[in-house]
């Protein structure tokens, strides 16, 4: 085994944790000399399957949403993907594995937690206060933005007061100002999303220019993912990125980190000596990787949420836009996302209204996707269709968890299983938010609605299982990322997350990572 | 596997539109789209196999007429569910990626990049209901 010159900080994994909290660093403490190591490789921006004929069947080949789907697929992944035992989980897990991360293949939808969500135990009496709170948060919020480059409008009462945004709004196109209509006809709150997507040009990247398919990777560079925002940054600054490295262990003595075991991609085992080791492998990767390093605590990898997640159509005899635009975003609604208790159940529900599908998948996901019948449905919906996605906020329950298997995998280490039922809350908030994203359909004008009360492929939030807790008791890392009992052991990734509100949380992991990077840079 | 049977299980799955709505091209069958099962099929031999054997031999199958094919791949379907529907997604893929089809579906062929798709962006009056948005202030909880 090699064992290499000592750096003073390796972090694992360049996602969105790992890139934030790269850059930061660099930034902060300029004369480190900070490594991550990446189990992926970079995207290929040239060979993404938007510039190709057959881009619709990348969407269900080699750049599904899911690392099992791609691991099946008949064309290889560039995604350094292992398997994930889901068959006892009712949301699959969706992510990308490669430099950027889930970035890659993310719809850049960048709503921020609401002050409330900090809050949650002390307001309702449901979940965990989160070790700060969100005015602690929102310089990291603000930096996060700006390194990412937001399309958005000022002025949400929904939020407390954010900064301007550099863009206006990607373009609603005629399905977002139906929803808009629809919302106001109710008289419900909505608002122009914040998406992490060029609505013109901005720092040095094209503006969108509408082509669809967001989750295959953006052709154009408009989609904001860190490969190419914190990475240009932080390799300029001077950390240094190794790719096709697999990370085996994370060794510990005597209650500190020594550093990292890795597999490079010639299969060679490297100890890399690090004062300081970060883990950013998201909320399945990380548990996994402390699990198998032996790390022993009572709350590491269990508390696993998602978010619950359901959708309604709607069908349209107007024509709407199809499957163009970002996929993820146009406009959202917060009326219902603060704690009503008459509706039944604590906390809230967020809705955003989505794009189509390509033809190809609104084709195959129909029920019967064959025969005449088939033919007549997707001549009925194509173009005509909208979705709303109703997610709520999941709560942190121990037994929702990840585990480790008997199995050893191609990567060398353990296998991963997911254990997570969406629970009754879950449940009775997904049907309230469905419920009100029907009366939104018919009130912008479907003659028809579509229910689909849980939606197993969303799993892309993965969330909660290396919590953030004052007691080290029922928490893994205090709130500044440290695992209790290991102080030069950070998890900088959406693992911390004690509860994670009813939105998407790429805003919050970078922001969350940024401010653990200064918490750092300050304790060095 | 004789052609003619290869090309009936995919004009079932995949049949031509008899009329299309508002005078729009009406779709083809899988087989007018180009859309074909080869006879050394490997991935898919066994589920077809299963077909012909529902249906009484690749020879009756090609006889019957649509509606008897589509209930015999439809009792295929019920016992035989992921077999049978990898075959249609692998048609499906297909079909979908063909010029004549999406014509017919008023798309554009080729791919997603470089020409993009013009999306119109929010109009005044759409913008103009923010203010009724904006006119109930604040909807975030206040923390203490």
């Amino acid at each position: 085994m090699m064992r290499l010159e000592p750096v003073d900080v390796a972090i694992v994994g360049a996602g969105f944790g790992g890139a934030a909290f790269a850059w930061r660093l660099s930034q902060q403490r300029p004369g480190l000399r900070i490594l991550c190591v990446e189990r992926g490789g970079h995207p290929d921006p040239t060979a993404l399957p938007a510039w190709r004929p057959d881009w619709q069947r990348a969407v269900m080949q080699e750049w599904a949403t899911s690392p099992n789907l791609r691991l099946a697929a008949a064309r290889p992944s560039r995604s350094a993907d292992y398997p994930i035992d889901d068959t006892e989980s009712d949301f699959k897990p969706l992510m990308w594995n490669g430099v950027g991360g889930s970035t890659i293949a993310w719809a850049a939808h960048f709503p921020r937690l609401h002050p409330s969500d900090f809050r949650t135990r002390s307001l309702d009496d449901v979940g965990d206060d989160w070790p700060f709170a969100y005015d602690d948060l929102a310089p990291y919020y603000d930096l996060n933005d700006a390194e990412c480059g937001v399309s958005g409008l000022a002025g949400d009462p929904a939020y407390p007061r954010k900064p301007e945004r550099p863009m206006p709004p990607v373009a609603l196109g005629r399905m977002g100002m139906a929803a808009a209509r629809g919302f106001d006809a109710l008289g419900w709150h909505w608002w122009p999303v914040d998406a992490a997507i060029n609505s013109r040009e901005h720092a040095g990247r094209a503006a969108c220019n509408h082509c669809g398919p967001c989750l295959t990777g953006c052709a154009n560079g408009a989609k904001s993912s860190t490969d190419l925002t914190y990475w240009p940054k932080a390799l300029a600054n001077g950390v240094e990125l190794r790719t096709h490295c697999v990370v085996q262990r994370v060794e510990i003595e005597a209650r500190r980190t020594t550093g990292i075991l890795y597999r490079d991609a010639e299969g060679r085992e490297t100890f890399q000596p690090a004062a300081t080791v970060v883990i950013a492998g998201n909320g399945i990767g990380t548990p996994r990787l402390l699990l198998a390093s032996g790390l022993e605590h009572q709350a590491l990898g269990r508390n696993l949420m998602f978010h619950g997640a359901a959708y309604a159509r709607g069908i349209f005899r107007e024509e709407l836009d199809g499957p163009v635009g970002p996929v993820g975003c146009a406009v959202y609604s917060h009326e219902f996302y603060e704690t009503d208790e008459s509706r039944g159940f604590k906390r809230g529900v967020h809705l955003q209204v989505t794009r189509e599908n390509p033809l190809l998948v609104q084709a195959a996901r129909l029920d019967r996707p064959w025969g005449g019948e088939a033919h007549g449905l997707v001549r009925d919906e194509f173009g005509h269709s909208m979705v709303v996605l109703v997610c709520n906020e999941d709560l942190p329950e121990p037994h929702n968890r990840v585990s480790l298997t008997d199995a050893v995998e191609a990567d060398g280490l353990p296998g991963v299983k997911l254990h997570y039922r969406a629970s009754e809350h879950t449940r009775r908030a997904l049907a309230f938010g469905l419920d009100r994203a029907e009366d939104m359909l018919r009130a912008a004008g479907a003659h028809r609605t579509v229910r689909i009360p849980l939606a197993p492929l969303t799993g892309w939030h993965l969330l909660g299982t290396a919590r953030m807790g004052d007691d080290p008791s029922t928490s893994v890392t205090d709130g500044s990322g440290r695992v209790h009992g290991i102080e030069n052991l950070i998890v900088a990734d959406g693992s911390v997350f004690p509860t994670v509100g009813a939105v998407n949380p790429g805003s919050t992991i970078g922001a969350v990572a940024l401010k653990f990077a200064d918490d750092l840079a300050g304790r060095l | 596997m004789r052609e003619a049977f290869l090309t009936a299980v995919v004009d079932t799955i995949l049949p031509g539109e008899t009329r299309s709505p508002e005078s729009r091209v009406p779709l083809p069958s899988g087989s007018k789209a180009g859309v074909a099962l080869e006879a050394d099929n490997q991935r898919h031999a066994a589920i077809l196999r299963v077909i012909a054997e529902n249906g009484g031999g690749e020879e009756a199958f090609v006889a019957a007429g649509a509606t008897q094919r589509a209930a015999f791949l439809a009792d295929v379907e019920k016992r035989n569910f992921d077999a049978f529907r990898a075959l249609v997604t692998a048609l499906l893929q297909d079909y979908y990626e063909t010029p004549s089809v999406l014509a017919a579906m008023g798309w554009r062929a080729g791919g997603a990049q470089p020409l993009g798709h013009d999306v119109p962006e929010a109009d005044e009056a759409t913008l103009a209901l923010l203010d009724r948005v904006r006119a109930r202030g604040a909807i975030w909880r206040k923390v203490g």
